[in-house]
């Protein structure tokens, strides 16, 4: 497999070597507008036999989703197995709904739809099934030690602020700040209406800017003793 | 840090942060604000580190390595096409399988009034449909269900270990529970009757598990082993049963009842399911405080040969190695 910066440019699949375009006019957003039509044809087709399950074209699209899906997965999931795991369920997630893809938006688009959704539920069953299990005997705290943090770092790990956060609010906060979606992108994926997004962010924000400073409080209190 | 005044500009000025922290470039005008923000805003500086996390939260991250991109497509590319999807696999949600079977009805009873008509007009009737077709108009007809007839459990409850395999399963189990056939003891899988729209349903396995997880929550311990002990109980044969073994097994290594606990890890462990990497660490763990060394060292080995990868390896094969105690 050849990789190019954190990409994969191409690889082999059951023999057959899988070219994975790199750069300009990989997708249809990113194609001049003489061609992003025959980009969205040819990504429409594509994406089609990978519904139809002929493995190269599920190669490409699996390649090509590979880091946005993982993006998502490591924003919501806080220990490495469970995104990888969260990945892996959302790729297959996509490729069983590629037969739906009807090419009205991009491919990067419609998946994303599908592997948010897929995430957020994953991530939604660990947190029963962790309520569920005692991990404090774990062992499993990925917090890197506060002498590797820098000096910009908060009190605590962030995960464990959003952690205190209701869902809902920890999820718009993510959706928005971590995975740059729109208010109106996040009521979609949500189905809330974007006024409830908005209201979410707001109270998300603030919850999260009064723990840090209770935090950063309390610690210079007790640099005073 | 100092609570910096709640504006649009301020809103900005944190999406500007956490898209730089994504890796995005901003424009010369996006880049003028935040600096001029920040001047104005001295105190905005000790929010960068809050919303610049916030903005590289899907970065991958230190310490221990990712799976890689090539190992993730290589896997998942071989469990799709190690299972390919059946075109109708899943259980149709409830309102279409309603419309369907009023629609299968509709034929049927159509089918029928043909056939009685055919016998009426005889064999001068133009539009008589064959014999063949009257029949496959029949047979293409689903016959009512049995009263009180149950599906099979879905395999997705028996997947045989932690891990993908019974992640993908309970992930795409679970979007469909209200619709897909469900285990024994679950409510939604009794067939409805006229004493159940009058008299309340009993709890299904499903409502105690969800109770038990509430008194979890609320910490009242003693309440969730009662609600797990009672779903046990009630319906020892569910899935919903087969995940209390292992919380009861857990909440009884916390109460300090090792020989409990190793009971319940023990009967989880008689049979197949998603928590086996849980049940096999809890049963270490009640080994250990029962002084079974030799049976604790077994199942440490066991564990390690079936997880070699797992984040609890490390602890556990020093534990495996570590002199025994005098």
């Amino acid at each position: 497999m050849a990789v190019t910066g954190e990409r994969i440019s191409h690889f082999e699949w059951n023999g057959a070597a899988i070219h994975v375009p790199q750069g300009p006019g990989t997708n249809a957003a990113a194609a001049p507008p003489s061609s992003r039509a025959t980009v969205i044809a040819l990504d429409r087709e594509r994406v089609r036999l990978a519904g139809e399950g002929e493995p190269k074209a599920q190669a490409w699209l699996v390649t090509r989703l590979l880091p946005r899906v993982r993006r998502i997965s490591r924003a919501f999931l806080k220990h490495h197995a469970d995104a990888d795991d969260a990945a892996q369920v959302a790729l297959l997630k996509i490729l069983r709904s590629a037969s739906t893809y009807r090419g009205e938006a991009s491919v990067e688009g419609w998946a994303k739809c599908i592997a948010v959704r897929s995430v957020l539920r994953f991530a939604q069953e660990e947190r029963r099934r962790d309520r569920l299990i005692d991990r404090s005997d774990s062992g499993e705290d990925e917090t890197a030690p506060l002498d590797e943090r820098s000096a910009e770092a908060l009190p605590r790990e962030l995960r464990a602020y959003l952690e205190e956060l209701p869902e809902a609010q920890r999820n718009a906060l993510i959706l928005h700040h971590a995975l740059g979606h729109s208010v109106d992108e996040i009521a979609e994926l949500t189905e809330v209406s974007p006024d409830t997004v908005k209201s979410r962010l707001r109270l998300g924000t603030a919850a999260l800017r009064k723990k840090v400073q209770q935090d950063i409080a309390i610690g210079r209190r007790r640099s005073l003793e | 840090m100092r609570a910096i005044e709640s504006t649009s500009n301020e809103d900005r000025w944190v999406s500007l942060v956490a898209r730089e922290a994504r890796g995005e470039e901003l424009t010369c005008d996006e880049d003028d604000f935040r600096r001029c923000f920040e001047e104005e805003h001295p105190e905005a500086l000790d929010e960068r580190g809050l919303w610049g996390e916030l903005g590289a939260l899907g970065d991958p991250r230190g310490g221990e390595p990712e799976m890689s991109d090539e190992a993730m497509l290589d896997r998942v590319l071989a469990k799709r096409h190690a299972t390919p999807a059946p075109v109708r696999a899943r259980s149709k949600p409830l309102l279409r399988r309603s419309v369907a079977g009023g629609f299968a009805a509709v034929v049927l009873a159509a089918a029928l009034v043909l056939a009685i008509a055919a016998e009426l007009v005889g064999p001068f009737g133009s539009s008589e449909p064959k014999n063949e077709e009257r029949l496959d108009a029949i047979e293409e007809a689903p016959l009512p269900r049995p009263k009180g007839y149950a599906p099979p459990p879905s395999p997705a409850f028996v997947a045989e270990d932690a891990g993908i395999d019974a992640v993908e399963s309970a992930e795409e189990a679970a979007p469909d529970l209200s619709h897909s056939p469900r285990p024994e003891g679950s409510r939604r899988a009794e067939a409805p009757s006229n004493e159940a729209r009058v008299a309340p349903l009993p709890e299904s396995a499903d409502d105690l598990l969800k109770r038990a997880q509430v008194h979890l929550g609320e910490g009242r311990t003693a309440s969730a082993i009662e609600a797990y002990k009672r779903l046990l109980a009630r319906y020892p044969g569910s899935v919903e049963a087969r995940v209390a073994l292992v919380s009861l097994g857990q909440l009884s290594l916390g109460g300090g009842d090792a020989a409990g606990a190793l009971n319940y890890f023990n009967q989880y462990l008689a049979g197949s399911g998603p928590l086996g990497m849980e049940a096999r660490l809890g049963r270490i763990q009640a080994l250990r405080r029962l002084g079974r060394t030799g049976d604790e060292l077994a199942a440490i080995h066991d564990f390690l040969a079936r997880y070699p990868d797992s984040v609890h390896a490390p602890r556990l094969r020093a534990r495996a190695e570590a002199p025994p105690a005098k």
